[in-house]
C-alpha cells in the first residue's frame, strides 16, 4: 500500500468519525443563535482533533517510509485524484442544491449550516472513498 | 470494469531485461511500481508519453510492447 494510499484511508476513517460524533451529539432541537454558538464550538473541537489525529500518524509513516513519503505522484495517481474530485463535487452540487430547499423550508440559519456541513463531509467521503477504491482495484 | 483494447508484453520483456523488477522500471519510466503493475495486469491505459518511455527503455519499438486486441474492434 503507497503512501498516498494510507493518507487516504486514515483521513477517510477520521473524518467519518469525528462528523458521526457530530451528528451523535449535537443538539437537534436548538435552532437560531444557541444552535450556531453550539455549532461552532463543536467545529473547532472537531478540527482540533482532526489536525491532531491526521499529523501524527503522517509524520509516523512519513519518518518510516520517507522514500514512500516523498516520492512525486504521477499520472495514474493524477487521473485517479480527479475522477474521485469529480464524483465528489456531483455529490457537493446535490448537497448545495438541497440546502437552498432546507433554508426556504426552515427558515434557520444553523439547519442551513448544518446542511452545507453534512454536504462537505458526504463529497469528502465521496472524494476519499472512490480514490481508496480506485487504488484497491489497481486502476 | 470494461479491460482495455489491447494487451502488452512488459512482463516478458521485463524478464527478459534480467528480471528488472516493477519497481525498477517505474523508476526508470517515471511512475510508481503500482502504476507498471496496473500497466502490466491491463487495468490502467498508459500516456503515448509513458509507453514511449517503457519501449526507451526496453530498447524496443512501442508495437512490440504494446499490441491492439484483434477483437477490440
Amino acid at each position: 500500500m503507497t503512501f498516498r494510499e494510507k493518507i487516504d484511508w486514515l483521513t477517510l476513517a477520521v473524518i467519518a468519525l469525528a462528523f458521526a460524533w457530530y451528528a451523535m451529539v449535537f443538539p437537534w432541537g436548538l435552532t437560531g443563535h444557541p444552535a450556531l454558538a453550539v455549532q461552532g464550538g463543536m467545529l473547532i473541537v472537531v478540527a482540533i482533533a482532526m489536525t491532531i489525529v491526521l499529523t501524527i500518524p503522517a509524520i509516523a509513516l512519513a519518518i518510516h517510509r520517507p522514500r514512500d513519503a516523498n516520492a512525486p505522484t504521477d499520472e495514474r495517481d493524477r487521473t485517479i485524484t480527479r475522477r474521485a474530485a469529480t464524483r465528489g463535487y456531483y455529490v457537493l452540487i446535490v448537497g448545495g442544491a438541497c440546502c437552498f430547499a432546507l433554508g426556504y423550508a426552515t427558515g434557520d440559519l444553523a439547519t442551513v449550516l448544518n446542511g452545507l456541513l453534512a454536504s462537505i463531509v458526504a463529497a469528502e467521503l465521496v472524494r476519499l472513498a472512490s480514490q481508496v477504491s480506485a487504488y484497491r482495484r489497481g486502476e | 470494469m470494461a479491460r482495455l483494447p489491447f494487451s502488452n508484453d512488459i512482463r516478458t520483456l521485463r524478464f527478459l531485461a534480467g528480471e528488472m523488477t516493477q519497481g525498477e522500471l517505474g523508476d526508470r519510466v517515471g511512475v510508481t511500481r503500482q502504476t507498471i503493475a496496473a500497466i502490466e495486469q491491463g487495468k490502467y491505459s498508459p500516456s503515448l508519453e509513458v509507453a514511449f518511455r517503457i519501449a526507451r527503455t526496453f530498447d524496443k519499438p512501442l508495437e512490440t510492447v504494446f499490441a491492439w486486441a484483434d477483437d477490440a474492434g
